[in-house]
């Protein structure tokens, strides 16, 4: 048995086979059907793969090279695979969620991962990744060589603003990296005590131009929606969930204004990960217990804010930091799950209606490993 | 007092394990009280520094040609080093150090680099099972180290040494009568290494170009010291005497810390001290001799790094263990048959932290345990013994935040040894456990989080074996031993991610299924001599999954070798002595789901040996001959290669040479 698993995922490793849920079927070409990229991880090795909510999996091998604390990143339909803890990024092909190249960043003063937390590509080709270790942003070429570094250090009192998040926008005053810092309070047990920003920097001349203060503090995660908005989970700190500063916030790039949409107090969690489809928002909430965190999914209006399925009428609850991964397809949002069912860790699909009220289906999807993060494969 | 003289399958040369286990002399009990006996009571095997083929450099290269022994490195030489039993967990061996144990709540996992050696030390590891009498075990087993015996003949051994990578090392022992009987034991040794190898660098290097890195932060210097006294004692002028011995031990060590390569901690260091003292009393008693032990242990450990390392612990803390017992007993034949030994035993341990900078203390703690034990034995026949074993242990745990809890276990484990055929078969069966540790229980406040609650894990396993030694014609002999095992545990004690911070909580989750077999052989035909150990070992986590197929596939449990393996081949001409070795590792998965698998690696070692004089040996080793840095890996993009090492973020050194001396003078032979 042991034998026919590592034979499959052998084969998953190269040509990327192992189909259907429980499913060891290799597949002779191609991923056609795939909706997202995934990337799982028990924090001691990692995998990557693609899947279609319809339940077929594509799943490489958990390879030593990509690494213990991996995420995803998807930029002007390029997808990436970054593997913080040992500094390296992978592109996929998407459809299959199959490495096709690795870059490697130049390590940090001491010697160690610069810890890369998120990758954005400009219109040059150039790429931009926020190094959340080396208080800079890194934009290599598109070989993957490190063509300038920005240096991040003078904007945190103790000389790392924590860059967690990127994004390339072209707003009415040019193309603009948008840079999460969270700026943390290291030495205070990374709490989130001061003003977290967003960084503007001008493509073109790789110069920063301002920094906003942003309406949350730790900003964990940012999307792009539509119309040059971003959208940012602001947890604050993870053991309060009544953060004046906790909560969904948008901003907009084309006036570099920042609102905080929902607070955590309203959800009933703080916000680990959000998801935006027209009107209606998804997000994953935890509560406050220290070292529990149960977490939720919640759901709001977008434009006003005003909680729909709030943690207390959550359609999926967990009892510990089980759900990471949010990813919406139209009309369908899926989220992972880290705990193990019978046939893997799965990927919860939920149909959500015009009323922005999600309606879980049986699940189809599983990985091999606990999921980290899902995206949305650019069509 | 039975001897293998007496067996009708002469012993022409010992195995380790099968050599006569004199009980008595590890409680400094002198000739006329001692009772001598073989151990069918478990497998048990043997290493001896003045025997050993290769030089002994530290603890870990003392025991790692044992069979069912892994010494698993985190770097070269007097890296932190650990030790693994028949698979189990490094925080799973119990080690005992001239009688005193080393390992308890405060620090369950010992490092083996800590421990000091001297000309003379012998190791002893039980596997699995171990005597009652040596203490409460653990669910590997139990490492005694003990350092040269006032009983040994009266000799001045030095040894000295100078290798790679800054490595400078010398041992000093001395035994001698000191009048009235009494035997004076005194021994030094110290060492001092940089261990700065290079290593591929894997994340710098890219197809077609390899980049080196040095090993930074990785150099030792450590000092130690023993002092035993044994003196014969008088207690009625028509009984045999008594005796009464002294040891004293005390140890200064500074440990760089390199962390890993792709977290490296280039300011991280560990200063440790460690004291420690025990006395014997014994005398006779009918039929036997009755023994009283005491022993005091204090530990110090100072820990430095820099504010912002990576390894995001505290940049300053300073911590101290401290421990004493005691235990009282009789050993002795009630019937000519039966070697009965009962002890009852005690002992308090307290951890104390100290100042910390950078992160919150973690609780004080303390343990008081008690134990009672037995062994018995009895010769139903000449060649035939049956043995069991049996403790109950009871300890206390006490938090400062007033946290405590208490558990009562038994244990206990019964076997035989008799004459099959050719050989002799010998078979054991029983149960093991292993209290939290004081971190598992209590956490430290950071990125561990403690559960009073948990439970201690304990397993149950079964070994059987067979052993033989023979004489082919005048000048050749062989001896093998051969051992099949199966154990199953549960309730292990496993960190588990919690909560958004990912803190990891203790829990009693663990299960795992262990299958293994091991060969330990030797034969020599005039000036050859080949010795042979081998492991082979199959693990299952029972309490996890792993793919994502319906029916749920238990992974290995990871950093166990599924085969290890150790050959020696000697050969002797005159003065000259040159030896071959192999080392051979292989199946060992580096994650928790068994899809990262560590490269085999063969290294190859050579050793010269040269008596120009008795009492005077010169050598010459080289480990890893052919300089065997890199390992290939599966993966993403295809093979990629890594550093050899159990794990390669902790990469082992390539090539190493050792120059070394020793003299010998008395009635050692060196």
């Amino acid at each position: 048995m042991r034998a026919a698993r590592r034979g499959c995922v052998v084969l998953g490793a190269f040509s990327f086979g192992c189909g259907g849920p429980g499913r060891a079927t290799p597949e002779a070409a191609g991923c056609p059907s795939r909706d997202a990229v995934w990337a799982s991880s028990d924090y001691s090795s990692s995998a990557v793969g693609a899947f279609a909510l319809s339940g077929a999996v594509s799943t490489g091998a958990a390879t030593v090279d990509l690494g213990a604390d991996p995420v995803l990143a998807v930029s002007r339909g390029r997808a990436f695979y970054v593997a913080r803890d040992l500094g390296t990024i992978f592109e996929l092909d998407a459809p299959c969620g199959r490495p096709t190249s690795r870059w490697t960043l130049p390590r940090d003063a001491r010697g160690g991962s610069p810890n890369p937390y998120d990758v954005a590509v400009a219109s040059d080709g150039s790429v931009w990744v926020p190094l959340y270790d080396a208080a800079a942003v890194a934009v290599l070429t598109p070989q993957g060589q490190v063509a300038t570094r920005i240096d991040l250090s003078t904007f945190d009192p103790d000389g790392n603003p924590d860059a967690s998040a990127i994004s390339i926008v072209d707003t009415p005053a040019g193309e603009k990296a948008f840079v999460a810092l969270e700026r943390l309070d290291e030495p205070n047990g990374f709490s989130a005590d001061r003003d977290s920003w967003m960084l503007r920097i001008d493509v073109p001349t790789r110069a920063v131009e301002t920094h906003v203060v942003l309406a949350g503090r730790n900003p964990f995660q940012m999307i792009a929606g539509g119309g040059g908005v971003l959208w940012l989970a602001d947890p604050g700190n993870f053991d309060a969930a009544d953060e004046a500063f906790g909560g969904v916030e948008r901003f907009d790039t084309a006036t570099s204004t920042s609102t905080l949409v929902v607070t955590e107090a309203a959800l009933g969690g703080s916000v680990d990960e959000v998801g935006v489809s027209g009107g209606c928002a998804v997000a994953i909430v935890a509560d406050a217990t220290a070292n529990v965190n149960a977490t939720s999914l919640v759901t709001f209006d977008a434009a006003t804010g005003a909680p729909i399925a709030p943690a207390s009428a959550s359609p999926l609850s967990t009892p510990g930091f089980d759900l990471e991964g949010l990813a919406w397809f139209g009309g369908e949002v899926a989220v992972g799950d880290r705990r193990r069912a019978a046939s893997g860790f799965p990927v919860h699909a939920f149909d959500v209606d015009s009323g922005c009220r999600a309606t879980a289906r049986p699940d189809a999807v599983f990985l091999p490993l606990p999921p980290v993060d899902l995206r949305a494969i650019p069509r | 007092m039975r001897t293998r003289a007496r067996s009708t399958l002469r012993v022409v040369f010992a195995l380790p394990t099968a050599m006569a286990f004199a009980a008595s002399e590890a409680r400094g009990q002198t000739e006329e009280v001692r009772v001598r006996a073989e151990a069918p009571g478990d497998f048990a095997s043997r290493a001896d520094e003045r025997t050993s083929v290769r030089e002994v450099t530290d603890a870990g290269s003392l025991v790692e040609p044992l069979p069912g022994v892994h010494v698993r490195r985190f770097g070269g030489d007097d890296s932190f080093t650990t030790l693994s039993i028949r698979g189990s967990s490094s925080n799973e061996v119990s080690v005992i150090l001239a009688g005193v144990p080393l390992t308890g709540g405060a620090d369950p996992t010992l490092d083996l680099a800590t421990l000091p050696l001297w000309p003379g030390a012998v190791a002893r590891v039980h596997r699995s099972f171990a005597p009652a009498a040596l203490g409460p075990g653990s669910l590997g087993g139990t490492l005694v180290l003990e350092p040269p015996k006032p009983t040994s003949p009266p000799t001045t051994d030095v040894w000295a040494a100078a290798g790679s990578f800054g490595e400078l090392r010398t041992r000093v022992g001395d035994v001698r009568d000191v009048g009235g009987g009494s035997r004076l034991v005194s021994a030094v040794s110290a060492s001092r290494s940089d261990d700065d190898f290079t290593y591929l660098d894997p994340i710098a290097s890219a197809s077609g170009r390899d980049v080196y890195a040095r090993r930074q932060n990785a150099g030792h210097a450590a000092a130690n010291a023993l002092v035993a006294w044994a003196l014969p004692v008088t207690w009625s002028s028509t009984a045999p005497r008594g005796a009464l011995a002294v040891t004293a031990l005390a140890q200064a060590r500074t440990q760089e810390l390199p962390g890993t390569i792709i977290g490296p901690t280039p300011f991280a260091s560990l200063r440790s001290d460690r004291a420690l003292a025990s006395a014997d009393l014994s005398g006779p008693a009918a039929g036997g001799a009755w023994s009283f032990r005491g022993w005091g242990r204090r530990e110090g450990l100072h820990l430095r790094d820099a504010v912002a390392s990576d390894a995001l612990g505290p940049s300053r803390a300073d911590d101290a263990i401290v421990a004493a017992g005691g235990s009282a007993g009789w050993r002795g034949r009630p019937g000519g048959d039966t070697l009965v030994e009962a002890r009852l035993d005690g002992s308090g341990e307290r951890f104390e932290p100290g100042p910390r900078q950078g992160a919150p203390p973690p609780p004080g703690a303390t343990r008081a345990s008690a134990g009672g034990a037995l062994d018995v034995e009895w010769r139903a026949a000449p060649e035939v013994a049956l043995a069991g074993s049996a403790r109950l242990d009871a300890w206390r745990d006490d938090a400062a935040d007033g946290t405590r809890d208490s558990e009562l276990r038994p244990t206990g484990h019964a076997g035989f040894e008799a004459p099959v055929g050719p050989v002799v078969a010998a078979a054991h069966g029983g149960a093991t456990a292993r209290p939290p540790s004081f971190v598992e229980r209590y956490g430290d406040r950071g990125a561990f989080i403690g559960d009073p609650a948990l439970r201690p894990e304990s397993a149950w396993t079964v070994d059987a074996g067979v052993r033989a030694s023979r004489r082919l014609g005048v000048d050749a002999r062989v001896a093998f031993e051969a051992v099949g095992f199966a154990t199953w545990a549960q309730d292990l004690i496993a960190f588990v991610p919690v909560g958004a911070y990912g803190r990891a909580k203790a829990t009693n989750i663990g299960r795992a299924r262990l299958l293994g077999a091991e060969l330990d052989a030797r034969a020599g035909a005039g000036p050859i001599e080949v010795r042979a150990s081998y492991a082979w070992l199959t693990t299952a986590d029972e309490a996890a999954c792993a793919g994502t197929a319906g029916e749920c596939e238990r992974p290995p449990l990871p950093a166990r070798p599924e085969n290890d393996l150790v050959v020696d081949a000697v050969g002797r001409s005159g003065p000259v002595q040159l030896r071959v070795g192999l080392d051979v590792l292989s199946g060992m998965a580096a994650d928790l789901t068994g899809n990262v698998t560590v490269p085999p690696r063969g290294l190859v070692s050579v050793g010269v040996r040269v008596e120009p004089c008795r009492g005077v040996r010169l050598a010459v080793d080289v480990r890893n001959l052919f300089d065997v840095r890199t390992g290939t890996y599966d993966g993403a993009l295809g093979p990629i290669r890594e550093p050899i090492g159990d794990s390669y973020l902790y990469p082992l050194p390539g090539r190493t040479l050792l120059v070394s001396a020793r003299f010998t003078s008395g009635g050692g032979e060196p």
